[in-house]
């Protein structure tokens, strides 16, 4: 039963060995935004846009909450590698060290199972792009972002970065400046697509900073689920994950979004997600967060049309050595828009997972309802657990609820469940993973399965 | 100094929000001068020392209740005036041992400027002391607007095993009013609390109080605000000793253009304390109320209970009602919680109400008096004489 419980962790801790064509200089500068583009082969429309976000980088002060980042050095950062290999549709093309590096992720084999299509990111760039043949005859575009800037620029140039402006806080303008590889995904009016697309991301050297930027457009009535993971080996410099992901939900139209995240706990984790719904349209976002040595990331939602819904599904996991500050913001600006929060956390082995939430019913959104609900597990007395939202409501029809809870395991069910013939370490990952159940079921079977074991594997490594 | 937040775990440390400050006209070393005249030896130190850190601050720009354009009052001379009562008497004549504990029960308030500058400009200041085992029946009062205090600051003392019980009316004192409140409560002592802020339309009323609670103590807060102009509530409770329980129940009812912002932060520091903080209030015209509950159970809490509960009904469209519950654990075996919930008038319970013969106006007036009945019950019984009138405001 342990082999099944708990993972090698191998499996995402290994180094490959990779030729790049191209790395960039440490650090950040006007420079190296320059030759980013002029690698990329940019329209100079998106060079305008790199330079203007720099512009508001250097203006820009640390946000007033959250994670401290004294230790993060940005002039130590490599922010762009560009492996020795060209975007490719059939894996038989990726150069072998890193097409053996997915496979040991298991990504080939999961497209083959059980997804409409993959997008494979190695340090900056995507190496791997594919979409079932009959769901491109759909009409469904599913690109990286680099061929969609040049092929579909209606698109790109109407929605990047107008959910989240680069004028949004520090890291949103560097995400801006610095960009580089991650999907786009345009899904036509009244398409569903019935498998879920995935998108990998895997940063392999140290010291190095991995920018993707993902963009989402669900047409009017479509239908999407799309699966993001990522990982890491871990070094002992920091690496600077600051990815963005920006979902547009049109009219009647319905979008899930699950995250695995297991970065290194080598990594600073400051990641932007944000939707905007309109009229009749729904939002989920499943989060699974479980690696990263300080993670800031609250999925947001801007319900702007009448009837638009929100689901913030999210579980983190905060053991030895990590800072976990994750939450979620739901924005209601229209009438009879609804969201149900559930966020759940475990902390064990001195981790800090701190749930910030942001509720906010704007004068317009008549009858909106919304519920929140933390729930948090200590597992032990060397780890801490904070819970602060905030509601404000500007509404006299608004029906709002939120709870919390923070406890611990007791010593009486790990007792009974010994008595039933189960070790310690069994009875408390029974216990963790009926804890995440609400959460974790909303995942694909496949990744469900996987959300278990990584828990599994850091409850085992942290009881020792 | 017990700071408001101390978000540090192991070697991680959460950025603290950026202190952003006001230019508006303070106070100068003139007014310093003439509002230190007459003090003892003691208090004139204390005072001195604190002047030299109010100086490097600036008067706060606060994200959610603007006070740019409040003015400060006059500085007065320190009032010494005697209240009659043996264990009662002038803060300004504290001894060495009293400032020591004045200063042993240093915090940072709704923020430090504020909160210095009750500590140095107070115009009237009392220190109550009551010895080890009394119990007192009748509450001490002081009612600002009979004191014409723009700006006090006090001590409160319960001996050990004591029973004491206050009321803080600052009722009707108009314009800009601050006071500075610190009490400790020694082993098995208990005080009651009532704290009455009815404001008046382009009043600024600022409240810092400080509670210590050693083992066994009790402490019950009752806090009422109502009116229409700016109030900014600070409560702090530590509960150093086993076994305390501190309570505060605050009621709220904000209408005209006011802006009430509360908040109550329980801090246990001990096994086995209690830590309750039950908010209700009513949002109404073009009222905004800010309700902050802070549970912080610090490491050494355990066997703790912290809850935190507030409900917050808006009654208007153009009202609004931020909650920002807050739950802090250090220590897994404890029994902690927070809800919060904002909700709208029920029309069903309205439509019931006048199908009884109710008419809407009374029948609202009859909802929003449930809703503040359990609290305002316990007011009328612990404090008979001074809640008269409360009930009235509140419907």
């Amino acid at each position: 039963m342990d082999r099944d419980l708990f993972l090698d962790s191998s499996r995402f801790d290994f180094v490959s060995t990779t030729d790049y064509s191209y790395i960039s200089e440490k650090g950040f500068d006007e420079e190296l935004i320059r030759q980013i583009s002029t690698k990329k082969d940019e329209p100079e429309w998106m060079l305008r846009k790199r330079l203007e976000s720099f512009e508001i980088f250097n203006r820009s002060l640390e946000p007033g909450f959250g994670v401290g980042t004294g230790d993060l050095d940005l002039s130590s950062i490599v922010a762009y590698l560009k492996p020795g290999s060209e975007r490719n549709r059939s894996w038989e093309e990726v150069p072998k060290e890193i097409r053996e590096t997915f496979e040991r992720l298991g990504i080939p084999e999961a497209e083959r199972n059980s997804l409409a299509g993959v997008g494979a990111q190695y340090d900056s760039e995507v190496v791997y792009q594919n979409i079932k043949k009959n769901l491109e005859e759909l009409g469904i575009i599913f690109l990286d972002m680099e061929t969609a800037v040049k092929e579909y620029p209606e698109y790109v140039e109407k929605y990047f970065m107008k959910a989240v402006p680069p004028s949004d806080h520090k890291y949103s303008a560097l995400h801006g400046a610095v960009w580089s590889g991650g999907s786009f995904v345009y899904v036509p009016k009244n398409v569903s697509v019935p498998l879920p697309l995935q998108a990998y991301f895997r940063m392999n050297m140290a010291s190095s900073g991995q920018f993707e930027h993902t963009l989402i457009i669900a047409d009017e009535g479509s239908n999407l689920q799309f699966i993001e993971g990522c990982s890491a080996p871990r070094f002992n410099e920091l690496n600077l994950h600051v990815g963005m992901v920006e979902i547009f939900v049109l009219k009647g139209a319905k979008v899930r979004y699950s995250t695995i995240q297991n970065w290194s706990k080598n990594t600073y984790n400051l990641n932007t997600k944000r939707a905007i719904v309109e009229e009749d349209g729904t939002m989920e976002w499943i989060s699974g967060s479980l690696g990263s040595m300080k993670t800031m990331l609250y999925p947001a939602t801007i319900l702007k049309g009448r009837r638009a819904r929100a689901e913030h599904l999210g579980i983190t996991y905060a053991g030895p050595g990590q800072h976990m500050d994750t939450g979620s913001k739901v924005i209601h600006l229209a009438p009879e828009t609804s969201s149900v929060v559930d966020a759940r956390s475990i902390s064990t082995g001195g981790g800090w997972a701190f749930y910030r939430g942001a509720l906010k019913i704007s004068r317009q959104a008549d009858n909106a309802k919304s519920s929140v609900q933390c729930t948090a597990l200590m597992m032990d007395n060397d780890s801490r657990s904070d819970t602060v939202p905030i509601i404000e409501v500007e509404n006299d029809s608004a029906n709002i609820g939120h709870e919390a809870k923070i406890g611990r395991i007791s010593e009486e069910q790990i007792f009974y469940m010994m008595s039933r013939g189960l070790s310690e370490a069994q009875a408390r990952s029974m216990i963790v993973r009926g804890f995440m159940e609400p959460v974790s079921r909303e995942f694909p079977v496949e990744y469900a399965v996987e959300l278990n074991r990584l828990i599994d594997l850091e409850i085992e490594s942290s009881i020792g | 100094m017990e700071k408001t937040l101390n978000l540090e775990h192991n070697k991680y440390k959460m950025v603290s929000p950026l202190r952003r400050e006001l230019e508006i006209p303070d106070y100068r070393d003139r007014d310093f001068l003439v509002s230190s005249e007459p003090l003892g030896n003691a208090m004139s130190v204390f005072v001195s020392n604190r002047y030299s850190e109010y100086r490097k601050l600036g008067f706060p720009r606060w994200k959610r209740v603007d006070i740019s354009k409040m003015v400060l009052p006059p500085v007065s001379p320190k009032n010494g005036k005697h209240y009659p009562d043996p264990y009662v008497k002038p803060i300004k004549w504290l001894t060495s041992e009293e400032v020591e504990l004045l200063d042993n029960l240093d915090f940072e308030g709704s923020d430090r400027k504020l909160l210095l500058l009750g500590d140095i400009f107070f115009d009237t200041g009392y220190f109550v002391s009551v010895p080890s085992g009394i119990h007192l029946k009748e509450p001490y009062i002081f009612n600002r607007e009979e004191m014409n205090s723009s700006i006090s600051s006090n001590l409160f003392v319960a001996g050990k095993g004591s029973k004491m019980k206050i009321v803080l009316n600052s009722t009707g004192r108009g314009k800009w009013s601050l006071q500075n409140n610190r009490f400790l409560l020694k082993r098995e002592s208990s005080i009651d609390l009532l704290v009455v802020n009815g404001l008046s339309k382009s009043d600024f009323s600022f409240l810092n109080n400080f509670y210590l609670l050693e083992a066994g103590a009790r402490l019950n807060v009752y806090e009422v605000s109502y009116g229409g102009g700016v109030l900014a509530s600070y409560h702090m409770g530590v509960a150093a000793g086993e076994e305390s329980r501190t309570v505060f129940e605050p009621v709220f009812m904000a209408y005209g253009d006011s802006k009430i912002d509360l908040q109550y932060i329980a801090r246990v520091k001990s096994a086995r304390s209690q830590a309750i903080i039950d908010g209700t209030g009513v949002v109404m015209d073009r009222g905004h109320s800010i309700f902050r509950g802070t549970v912080d159970l610090k490491k050494g809490s355990r066997g703790a209970t912290g809850k935190e509960h507030s409900s917050v009904m808006v009654l208007s469209r153009e009202a609004r009602t931020d909650a920002i519950p807050s739950l802090l654990v250090d220590e897994n075996e404890v029994n902690a919680s927070h809800a919060a919930t904002v909700g709208s008038l029920d029309e069903e319970k309205i439509f019931y109400l006048m199908s009884r013969g109710l008419t809407r106006e009374e029948a609202l007036k009859f909802i929003i008096k449930g809703t503040f009945d359990p609290v305002l019950g316990k007011v009328v019984e612990l404090f008979p004489d001074h809640s008269r009138g409360l009930d009235r405001v509140f419907a």
